[in-house]
C-alpha cells in the first residue's frame, strides 16, 4: 500500500475513534436506559484498539493490518460490541486480500464484505433495533454513491444516519433491550448511534485529512 | 455517578477480584492467562471436560464452580461483559484431554456471538465440542420460543449434572444428552425489589419504587405480572411457582428440583420464607421435591431480590445432582 494512502487512513481511523471516546458518556447514557449502561466503555475499549493499531502500523499490506485490528478487536471484553465491531473490521478487510489498493470500487467492496460478514454472523436485520439498522443502508447507500471516495463515505454517512434515527421508532428485539418490548421506543438503539458516529468520524477524517 | 463500593480504580475490578478469588482458592483452581479460572486437577483429567463463560459481577458465578464434579474452566470477561471469542478458544483447547469438550453458554447476546465464534474455530480446529445452551428464563417469551430465553441461574445446577456425567466417565455425546435433557427441563422466574449498581459507570440498573416489585423482567407480563406493588412472600412465591409449573407442565407426583437464589440484597432469612411456601405449595400437590438450594448461586451487584429454578427431576439426573463434588461455592458431600 503506497505510503501516502496509509498515513491517510491512518489519520481517518484516529479521527473516527477520537469521535467514539468523544461520546463515551453519551453511549452510557442510552444503554443505561435499557442495557448494561456500559457501552461507552467497551466503545472506547474499541476505540483504544484503533487507535493503538493505527499508530503501530507495521503490517506491510492493507489487509493484513485490517484484519489483525479486527481481531484485536474482537479480544475486547465487552460482551457483544467486541465481536461486533471486530467482524466488521475483518469482513471490510477481506475486500483487500487480493488488491491492495484503496479506489472507490475497493472502498465500496469492502462495506459490501463487512455486510456480508455480519450477516453470518447474527439474524438480526431491518427494523430489529441493532447496529445492523445503521449498517444494512450505509452499505446500500455506500453502493449507489458515485465512484469517488468522499462523495461514497459521504453518502455512507446519510444513509447510516437515515438507519440510526429509524431505531427509535424501533421495539429491541435483541439484547438485553429485547426484555423491556415496546418501552424501548423513542430511544435509539445504542449500537446504531455508535456505529453511526464512526461513520460521520470517517467522513470527518477524508475531508480534514 | 455516586457509588458506594469497596472497589479501587474501576477499571481492575474484574483483575482484582479474580486474583482475590484465585488466591483463596488456590488449592482447587489456578488463574490462566485472558481471566480463565481452571480447575487444578484438569491436568490429570482422562474424561470429557466442561468449559462455561460469562461476565463478572455476578460471584460466585460462574467462576464459583470451577473445581472437582463441575465446571474444568471458566471464562470471564468483564463486568457484565462476555469474554472474546479467542479466550474462549483457549479455554476449549486448553480443557481438550482428547475425550472431548461440553461448552455451557448461557443465552445473552454477547455470550452467544462469542460462543458461537469460538465453535467455529474449534470445530475448523478439529476440536471435539458439544455444546449446550441455558435459555430457562419464563417471564420474556413462551417455551415454544426457547432461542429467546435468557439464561438465569439454572447455568450452576447445569454444571453440576455436566460435570458429574463427565466424571462418571460419560462419552460426549452422553454427557451432552443428559446436560440437554436438564437444561430443556428447567425454568427459571426472577423478580426484583431494587436495581443494581453497575460497578463501573455507577448507574442504576433498574428503576423500581419503593412500593413496587418486578417478576420477570417481561413487557408482556408472562412472567406473572411484570411491574407490581410489592407482596407478601407467601403470595409472590405462589405467583412465581404457578408460572413455573405451568411453564413445565409438572403434575401431580412428579419429582422436582428447586433452587431459590439470591440476587445479591436479599437475606437468607427472606430466602427461607420463600422456600418454606414453595415446599408448602408443592407438598399439597403431591410434587416431591428431591433436590434443592437456597443461597447465592449466581447474583447481580446489590440487586434485591431473588431467582426461583424449578427442574423436572429423574432417577438418572438425581443421581448425577448428588454426585459428590468440591469447587469453591457448591459442594456435595458423597452419599453414605
Amino acid at each position: 500500500m503506497l505510503s501516502d494512502v496509509k498515513d491517510t487512513i491512518t489519520v481517518i481511523l484516529l479521527k473516527s475513534a477520537d469521535v467514539l471516546k468523544d461520546n463515551s458518556d453519551y453511549f452510557c447514557a442510552i444503554d443505561s436506559k435499557f442495557g448494561d449502561g456500559d457501552h461507552g466503555i467497551t466503545i472506547v475499549k474499541i476505540a483504544d484498539k484503533i487507535q493503538l493499531c493505527a499508530k503501530n502500523w507495521k503490517e506491510e499490506t492493507f489487509y493484513e493490518f485490517m484484519n489483525h485490528l479486527g481481531f484485536e478487536i474482537m479480544q475486547v471484553n465487552g460482551g457483544s460490541a467486541g465481536p461486533l465491531w471486530g467482524t466488521l473490521f475483518q469482513g471490510f478487510a477481506r475486500a483487500f486480500k487480493d488488491e491492495d489498493t484503496m479506489t472507490p470500487q475497493q472502498l465500496k467492496k469492502g462495506f459490501r464484505e463487512a455486510l456480508n460478514e455480519m450477516r453470518e454472523l447474527t439474524a438480526a436485520d431491518i427494523g430489529d433495533k441493532t447496529m445492523m439498522d445503521t449498517l444494512i443502508p450505509a452499505v446500500e447507500a455506500s453502493d449507489e454513491a458515485k465512484e469517488d471516495i468522499s462523495l461514497i463515505l459521504k453518502s455512507v454517512e446519510q444513509g447510516a444516519k437515515a438507519g440510526m434515527e429509524a431505531t427509535k421508532s424501533f421495539t429491541a428485539k435483541y439484547g438485553r433491550a429485547k426484555s423491556y418490548g415496546e418501552r424501548t421506543i423513542g430511544t435509539p438503539d445504542a449500537g446504531a448511534v455508535s456505529l453511526y458516529l464512526f461513520f460521520t468520524g470517517l467522513l470527518e477524517g477524508y475531508n480534514n485529512k | 455517578m455516586k457509588m458506594k463500593k469497596f472497589i479501587n480504580d474501576p477499571n481492575d475490578i474484574t483483575d482484582e477480584l479474580l486474583e482475590g478469588y484465585v488466591e483463596a482458592n488456590k488449592e482447587l483452581v489456578s488463574l490462566d492467562e485472558n481471566r480463565k479460572v481452571v480447575n487444578r486437577k484438569l491436568e490429570t483429567a482422562n474424561r470429557v471436560t466442561v468449559v462455561t463463560m460469562g461476565g463478572a459481577g455476578h460471584e460466585p458465578s460462574c467462576i464459583g464452580f470451577v473445581g472437582e464434579g463441575m465446571v474444568d474452566v471458566g471464562v470471564i470477561g468483564d463486568i457484565f461483559a462476555a469474554p472474546g471469542p479467542e479466550a474462549c478458544i483457549q479455554a476449549l483447547k486448553m480443557a481438550d484431554k482428547g475425550k472431548g469438550i461440553l461448552y455451557i453458554v448461557l443465552n445473552h447476546a454477547g455470550d452467544m456471538l462469542s460462543g458461537n465464534l469460538a465453535m467455529k474455530t474449534a470445530k475448523r480446529e478439529g476440536l471435539n465440542v458439544k455444546k449446550v445452551i441455558t435459555q430457562e428464563d419464563i417471564s420474556s417469551v413462551p417455551r415454544s420460543d426457547a432461542g429467546n430465553r435468557r439464561g438465569l441461574v439454572g447455568c450452576i445446577p447445569t454444571y453440576k449434572i455436566a460435570g458429574a456425567a463427565a466424571a462418571a466417565g460419560k462419552t460426549l455425546d452422553e454427557v451432552a444428552d443428559v446436560t440437554q435433557r436438564f437444561a430443556d427441563n428447567m425454568a427459571t422466574l426472577a423478580v426484583a425489589l431494587r436495581g443494581a449498581t453497575h460497578p463501573v459507570t455507577g448507574c442504576t440498573l433498574a428503576d423500581l419504587d419503593e412500593d413496587e416489585m418486578e417478576i420477570g423482567m417481561g413487557q408482556h407480563g408472562e412472567g406473572g405480572g411484570g411491574r407490581q406493588k410489592m407482596k407478601t412472600a407467601d403470595e409472590t412465591a405462589t405467583i412465581m411457582l404457578e408460572a413455573l409449573l405451568k411453564d413445565l407442565s409438572i403434575t401431580d407426583g412428579e419429582k422436582v428440583m428447586l433452587i431459590i437464589n439470591g440476587s445479591g440484597a436479599t437475606t437468607l432469612m427472606e430466602l427461607c420464607i420463600i422456600y418454606r411456601k414453595c415446599a408448602k405449595y408443592l407438598k399439597e400437590r403431591n410434587i416431591e421435591i428431591v433436590a434443592n438450594h437456597i443461597g447465592e448461586l449466581l447474583t447481580v451487584q446489590e440487586q434485591a431480590g431473588f431467582q426461583m429454578c424449578l427442574a423436572r427431576m429423574d432417577e438418572e439426573l438425581l443421581e448425577y445432582w448428588e454426585a459428590p463434588c468440591n469447587t469453591p461455592y457448591f459442594k456435595m458431600c458423597k452419599k453414605n
